[in-house]
């Protein structure tokens, strides 16, 4: 579904829009309130502010699996693609399913489908003989044979838990085993993988840590937990053997032990990639391409938002990895990826059928990095128009992390069909402007929106509206003005609170909760290094990994 | 003579199992009127939601109070709000779908939230949020963790069908298969996450996502139960789980320790599920066909609607929702009446645009789907002649009146069913400005919850609507 701006216009007067364009923390660039200050940060490089505030630690969660990662879970402990498995849908406040993971409580039907899906596997798994022997090395013979299956408990149950069993679960494992192969003994096992997939040890990244000595008041991760948060983060998946191999060696309780496996994970490249399309699809809204109905003419195969949506995790991927470059350049790049449909779109001629080719985009034209994808472009938008206010909405809480106060109750509706004269969208939605009971939130919004007006909701670029009106694409960036939705994408590039928005967008996703008030000098100072490395991806990871606010919490205020 | 608890029992592996039946006609009193040992028929509750409101309008009074009426703003006619008021109303422009229902539903009119209104943070007066919490759970939207830029919002406390399904007032001769059902139609939804999602709901971040596929619906309902030996094994693993709920669940925050008692609760419910053996019951068809996108909305409410009146005769519940399309719903609908047809506007956008036409299409598509729905309760007789809508009482409600301006005021309210003749229909009440839980609480007396008051944090109320019967 298309992303929907309330719009605020009221007779009343709005006492809401005295809030600050950024949202708080000490973010260096941009004004500090709508229409003020001067212009943002044009230098590149490490010109940001830091702030000295000690970390306060927030308080661990308890995320359950999203239904992605219970499918790369179970593909990894099993060495099987096993289908899609029909769970409850995940829900994705603050951009990102892991935030709804970690605060939403599972439904009774969602229960239900958890056992309906731990036993369709373990049934599976089970009857399949090669399988099974690889799971359970020892010998299951004709009578149930209880050391074996309290060997298989420990070393599947490791794996399973992601840290090894205490002995009285060792104990109610075993036991359920024993009980269940009474008939046929390999239901022992099968019942203990089915029980085990329906187990809270299992369904929640569970972290309780341990009191830390070095730290008064703070509990650390234990090596397992982080062994856990390690592996979830950068692969959306639980940690392979290796890593829990760390974690029993104790590599883990250092930073440069923590160091080493993240550069370890990160070298493997498919699930590296993997990771990237998985959060950026999240955090750009990508799935919302779904919704869209393109015209015929554009989409004749019905795949055009796939191949959005593919551009734009091939572009973040292409800088973020494969050059490991700069990461502001997402905004300016010429280089792009197109398939037949996308290679229509953007003017080239189009490469063979179902394959992707890079191209470079004209210097002189009117497209250059992520604000001018189709995908970008058209995701933030009203079906029969362009949407200045919802793409603005996007670009100022999306990339610019800044807030948008609420609109006044009992608003008259816009009046937008057109009495008489043709209008341009901006003519139908000035009187966000005019009316100061509107302007003072919607200038946070629309003049960034307005700027773009040259590319419809489809992301086609157009010389002029359908009614032969002028296109007029000047807009404004907090006192900048631009034109058009290249520049404002340049705009963004030398915006330092792009690159603070990500690093704090990074971190949510990191820790699954959104973060605490505590953690906002940490956080300055992650996009310092980020700065210094020169805004590059993979050393924000390491960086972000490292620090303290990954691997230390405090327990709930009382 | 039998009693309602009448079950055929067995020992298996040390638990009891217990075949639950259908109401049969030894059952009943010589009249028929009343189960054997003096207790009511079993009453149903159903929640029949839809998103936007009613384009009924409070522009024309803007207007007319305004010194200078702006020249666009043309007054609108209210076509929903009947002009007479009691018993034997006459049905309005926006009310003629259900005209074949007719004798069997009540309306009120006027209604709003009472609740208040807290300042921090802000926006919670929004209107679909408000009116939301307010309609659904008769309570303000929970204020902590409320985040108005993003519409991040969750309920304070439980919707109304979970306070009935959960009341030790309600399923008085033991717990059915399901307490609840909760299904769904339109996927088009505002946000994916929050009350965007759900219309029922355990509490705060608590949703009962509806099921929105029949296939998956049917599965669901009428899944084939595993045999004897299977549901034992199944049981032993689910009580491994239940402990290591339980040993988990201290070493946890007080936010985490709640999430999993839900969680154990749930697996509780599963597990006595699991010892319940097949109900001797005619099983609906299986669903067949796909239901892709919106163009078959009201198809797949046919379909979804056919199992659930199987699952409500074979009594495996007695409470259910239904999500025809969730609040702020963007449902598209063109001003041909056509769901997804060509030019297609989403419903919420139509609203603030202040398309008239097409809003009139989304309402009509409505108050079709409510009749259609209806449709399927009174097909179905019970034992003695009854049909399924009199012995329920089905609450057909909006998150809020009037879509264009997100007002709270005017939300409209259908109150279908007898209750087993603890209502009156076909009366239209008119209270304007009146306190919306009023609704919650006639609905509650019909059902023979007997609770005083209802409603919170403002919106607490004691006042009936006059045609429940003392």
């Amino acid at each position: 579904m298309r992303r929907y701006a309330f719009l605020a216009c009221a007779a009343l007067l709005s006492t809401a829009c005295n809030g600050s364009v950024t949202d708080g923390g000490p973010v260096a660039g941009g004004p500090t309130g709508p229409g003020g200050g001067g212009a943002s940060n044009t230098g590149g490089g490490s010109s940001v502010e830091v702030s000295n505030a000690p970390l306060d630690p927030s308080p661990a969660v308890l995320a359950r699996l999203t239904a992605p990662q219970y499918q790369n879970v179970v593909r990894d402990l099993f060495g099987v693609d096993f289908p899609k498995p029909a769970l409850e849908i995940d829900t994705r406040p603050y951009n990102f399913s892991v935030i709804g993971a970690s605060s939403s409580s599972v439904s009774e039907r969602g229960v239900d489908l958890y056992g309906n899906s731990a036993h369709a596997i373990a049934a599976k798994v089970f009857v399949d003989q090669a399988l099974r022997a690889t799971l359970v090395p020892c010998q299951v013979a004709g009578d149930v044979d209880a050391a074996c299956l309290t060997q298989f408990v420990k070393d599947f149950g490791l794996r399973a838990f992601r840290r090894p069993l205490q002995d009285a679960e060792v104990q109610r494992y075993t036991a359920l085993g024993v009980g269940v192969g009474a008939t046929d003994p390999w239901l022992g096992p099968r019942y203990i993988a089915a029980a085990m997939l329906q187990s809270p040890n299992f369904l929640y990244r569970v972290e309780v840590g341990e009191p830390a000595a070095e730290r008064a008041g703070w509990f650390r991760y234990t090596a397992y937990e982080m062994a856990s948060r390690l592996s979830f983060l950068l692969r959306n998946s639980a940690p392979d053997l290796a890593l829990l191999q760390a974690a029993a060696s104790g590599a883990l309780s250092t930073p440069e032990g923590v160091l080493a496996e993240a550069q370890r994970l990160l070298a493997d490249s498919a699930p590296t990639r993997a990771m990237i399309d998985q959060l950026f699809r999240e955090y750009l809204d990508v799935p919302l391409l779904d919704d869209v109905k393109f015209p015929v003419e554009m989409d004749p195969t019905g795949t055009i938002a796939v191949s959005m949506g593919q551009e734009v995790t091939s572009l973040v991927s292409r800088i973020a990895l494969e050059e490991q470059g700069d990461m502001r350049t997402l905004f300016t790049t010429r280089g792009t990826v197109v398939d037949a449909s996308l290679a229509t779109l953007y003017g080239f001629p189009a490469p063979a059928a179902g394959t992707f080719s890079p191209v470079e985009l004209s210097a002189d034209g009117q497209r250059a990095g992520l604000l001018t994808t189709g995908a970008m472009l058209t995701i933030h938008n009203r079906p029969n128009r362009t949407s200045p206010t919802i793409r603005g909405m996007f670009i100022r809480q999306r990339l610019l992390c800044g807030t948008v106060p609420p609109p006044p109750d009992n608003i008259p509706p816009l009046n937008e069909m057109d009495m008489g004269a043709p209008t341009t969208v901006r003519e139908k939605i000035q009187q966000h402007a005019l009316d100061p009971a509107c302007s003072g939130c919607h200038r946070i919004m629309d003049p960034l929106g307005l700027g773009m007006e040259e590319f419809d909701q489809y992301g086609r670029y157009r010389a002029m509206y359908d009614n032969g009106l002028p296109i007029d694409n000047s807009g404004d960036l907090d006192g900048i003005p631009f034109n058009g939705a290249r520049a404002l994408g340049d705009l963004l590039s030398k915006d330092e609170r792009v690159s603070a928005c990500l690093v704090k967008q990074m971190y949510r996703y990191a820790s699954s909760r959104l973060d605490g008030a505590g953690e906002e000098g940490m956080l300055s100072r992650l996009n310092a290094a980020y700065a210094d490395s020169g805004h590059k991806f993979q050393p924000l990871l390491l960086a972000l990994v490292q620090s303290e606010g990954f691997r230390y919490f405090k327990s709930e205020a009382p | 003579m039998i009693t309602r608890r009448t079950v055929l029992r067995g020992m298996m592996g040390g638990s009891a199992f217990a075949l639950g039946l259908p109401l049969l006609e030894p059952m009943l009193n010589t009249s028929g009127t009343a189960l054997a040992q003096g207790a009511g028929l079993a009453k149903r509750y159903g929640l029949f939601f839809w998103g936007g409101g009613l384009p009924w309008s409070s522009r024309h009074k803007q207007a007319a109070q305004s010194g200078n009426p702006d020249p666009k703003d043309i007054p609108e006619p209210d076509l929903w709000t009947p002009t007479t008021t009691g018993k034997g109303f006459q049905l309005t422009e926006y009310m003629q779908p259900l005209a074949r229902h007719k004798g069997n539903f009540s309306v009120v009119t006027g209604l709003e939230p009472h609740t208040m209104i807290p300042t921090t943070p802000v926006g919670q007066g929004d209107g679909h949020m408000r009116g939301v919490c307010v309609t659904l759970t008769g309570d303000k939207i929970k204020t902590e963790g409320f985040d108005h830029d993003p519409h991040i919002l969750a309920v304070n406390r439980p919707t109304l069908d979970q306070f009935v399904a959960k009341h030790p007032e309600f399923y008085t001769d033991g717990a059915p298969f399901f307490k609840s059902l909760e299904l769904g139609v339109s996927k088009a939804v505002l946000h994916d996450y929050g009350t965007w999602l759900a219309v029922s709901h355990n509490g705060p971040d608590s949703l009962n996502i509806p099921v929105r596929d029949p296939q998956a619906f049917f599965d669901h309902v009428f899944a084939v139960k595993p045999d004897l030996a299977e549901a034992t094994r199944r049981t032993s693993v689910l009580d491994v789980v239940l402990e290591d709920i339980r040993q988990l669940q201290p070493k946890l925050g007080a936010r985490d320790k709640q999430r999993l008692e839900e969680h154990l609760t749930h697996v509780s419910e599963i597990e006595r599920r699991l010892k319940l053996a097949q109900a001797a019951c005619t099983n609906p068809a299986a669903p067949v066909g796909a239901f892709d996108g919106e163009k078959q909305n009201m198809a797949k409410l046919d379909m979804l609607g056919d199992i659930l009146v199987a699952a409500l005769r074979c009594d495996m519940t007695r409470v259910f929702s239904i999500a025809l399309t969730t609040s702020a719903s963007v449902m598209p609908m063109n001003a041909a009446g056509e769901v997804d047809g060509p030019g297609a506007i989403q419903m919420h956008d139509a609203l603030h645009a202040g398309n008239r036409e097409v809003v009139l299409q989304c309402t009509k598509f409505h108050m079709m789907a409510f009749a259609n729905f209806l449709d399927k309760l009174t097909a179905e007789v019970d034992v003695n002649g009854q049909t399924l809508l009199d012995s329920s009482c089905i609450l057909g409600t909006s998150e809020y009146g009037e879509g264009y301006t997100h007002s709270n005021k005017e939300t409209p309210v259908v109150i279908a069913g007898k209750a087993g003749g603890a209502l009156d229909p076909d009366w239209h009440v008119r209270d304007e400005g009146g306190n919306y839980s009023r609704a919650h609480l006639t609905v509650l007396r019909a059902l023979g919850i007997n609770e005083p008051s209802f409603g919170f944090n403002g919106g607490e109320t004691s006042d009936v609507l006059p045609f429940l019967k003392a």
